[in-house]
């Protein structure tokens, strides 16, 4: 049963994102910022800060599995989540080792994956043409608001689950973790 | 250390060839979802639709009780309406019988007006904002097609992207490009009916953009409106796309580009109607006005 848990919360999550920009008041919608949810990645980086290992890489397996799954729902070309979405988990990987893990350390830590997310979204759909942006209006007008939207979303989820991530990362992997 | 440090960069390559091959056959495959794919939108749309509503529910609820505030002056205009509508009505029925019979004489069965209506909900937007599309809770066991024109009540919306079992996705005009035009015309009363197409969405000036062929009129005026045509195969004709909203001469002053706010508003959208075509169409034209 726990196994399920954590692809259980991310698929909710993702529902919830597409969800969420259809319901929300279209003056936040509407305007020229574009605010990109990317609530899957912020739960996957407490994954990867909390409950994995430094050997074990669950967020950057889920990050695969749900990467694709957001190719498939929401952009119709395959793969570019897919590989941003672990790719940018494996740099939190890297980083956990070197910060310590609170709360304004995670902010910082979700500020910098963020920014190579979106810079990579920004460079690859630029490459296949599917948007035609400059970079000035990128880093204004999306990549910004972005930012701030979601380090607003990862606050609550924050202090929601990492009590329950230690817990179940203990569980998981013994006590004598690294 | 280095083993690991290969090991990762060997992850990375494989990894961008996967990406690399991923995308060329999405680009390629011209929106034809495979079994997976469909399975996957149609699992996810299923949750989706299970949880929007609740959620629209509780929403229209507070509107509703906005609503009431305005009621008496509504139900003023509305009566006003009646009114008129009474008459128009008449008219319409003389009209339309008219019109019958003089596409009897002409031996036309099919107008390519008629379109069969299938309702639908939006269940959600793309959360990648720049490619500026919808899932609808209704796919190809409803009977929509690819391809088929989706509007509001307001006006035209967008055309129908990819579809699965019970969803679809629909590709909003302000996310057209090139490759995703309309054929569109102006009608007038006492002149030539000017034609054109809709080749994309100016992102400042908030507008579509509305390229006028070389041969028509080109003397439009602010406001007026732009209907589908059905020129382009795909849609029916009269479908209220927008107005214009401003006229310039392109770059080598041989044709005009219009502009045209969109009539619909593209970021409230709760219901949906996909416009099917009835005259019948062979796939094999569609498929050359695509490429």
């Amino acid at each position: 049963m726990k196994r399920l848990l954590f692809p259980l919360i991310l698929f909710l999550l993702l529902v919830s994102e597409g969800v969420a920009l259809d319901l929300l008041p279209s003056f936040l919608t509407s305007s020229d910022t574009l605010i990109v949810p990317h609530w899957v990645l912020m739960f996957l980086i407490l994954v990867c800060l909390f409950y994995d290992t430094s050997e074990t890489f669950f967020a950057i397996v889920y990050g695969v599995c749900f990467g694709l799954l957001v190719d498939v729902v929401y952009t119709g070309v395959l793969g570019v989540y897919m590989f941003i979405y672990p790719f940018s988990l494996y740099i939190v990987h890297l980083l956990k080792r070197f910060l310590q893990t609170n709360l304004s350390m995670t902010i910082i830590i979700a500020f910098i994956t963020i920014s190579i997310t979106e810079f990579l979204l920004f460079f690859i759909f630029t490459i296949v043409d599917i948007v035609d942006v400059t970079m000035t209006t990128f880093l204004l007008h999306r990549l910004l608001p972005t930012i701030l939207a979601n380090i607003i979303f990862l606050i609550p989820i924050y202090l929601l689950s990492v009590k329950h991530l230690h817990r179940w990362s203990d569980e998981h992997f013994g006590k004598h973790r690294i | 250390m280095s083993f690991f440090r290969r090991k990762s960069l060997f992850i990375l390559l494989i990894g961008i060839i996967v990406l690399v091959v991923l995308v060329g056959y999405s680009l390629s495959n011209n929106n034809n979802l495979s079994t997976p794919e469909k399975f996957l939108s149609d699992s996810v749309g299923w949750v989706q639709n299970f949880i929007h509503t609740p959620v629209t529910l509780v929403v229209n609820s507070v509107s509703n009780i906005k609503d009431i505030k305005n009621t008496y002056e509504e139900n003023k205009i509305l009566r006003e309406k009646l009114a008129e509508y009474k008459t128009l009505v008449y008219e319409v029925q003389e009209i339309e019988k008219e019109n019958e019979e003089l596409r009897k004489a002409l031996e036309i069965v099919e107008s390519s007006r008629d379109f069969e209506p299938i309702i639908a909900n939006v269940i959600s937007r793309s959360p990648e904002r720049w490619l500026e599309q919808i899932t609808i809770n209704q796919g190809s066991n409803d009977g929509v097609k690819k391809n088929m024109a989706v509007m509001t009540v307001d006006g035209m919306i967008g055309k129908v992207k990819s579809l699965s079992t019970s969803t679809a996705t629909v590709q909003l005009i302000t996310g057209f490009d090139q490759l995703n035009r309309i054929s569109a015309t102006v009608s007038r009363e006492d002149a030539d009916n000017i034609f054109g197409l809709i080749e994309g969405y100016d992102k400042e000036k908030e507008a579509l953009i509305f390229r006028i062929i070389e041969q028509s009129d080109k003397d439009l005026k602010e406001g007026e409106l732009v209907v589908s045509s059905n020129m382009g195969g795909l849609f029916p004709s009269g479908l209220p796309i927008g107005t214009i909203k401003e006229v310039q001469p392109d770059q080598y002053g041989l044709t005009k580009t219009a502009y045209v706010t969109p009539l619909a508003n593209m970021y409230e959208i709760n219901h949906v109607i996909v416009v099917d075509r009835s005259l019948n169409v062979d796939d094999d034209t569609d498929e050359k006005e695509e490429e």
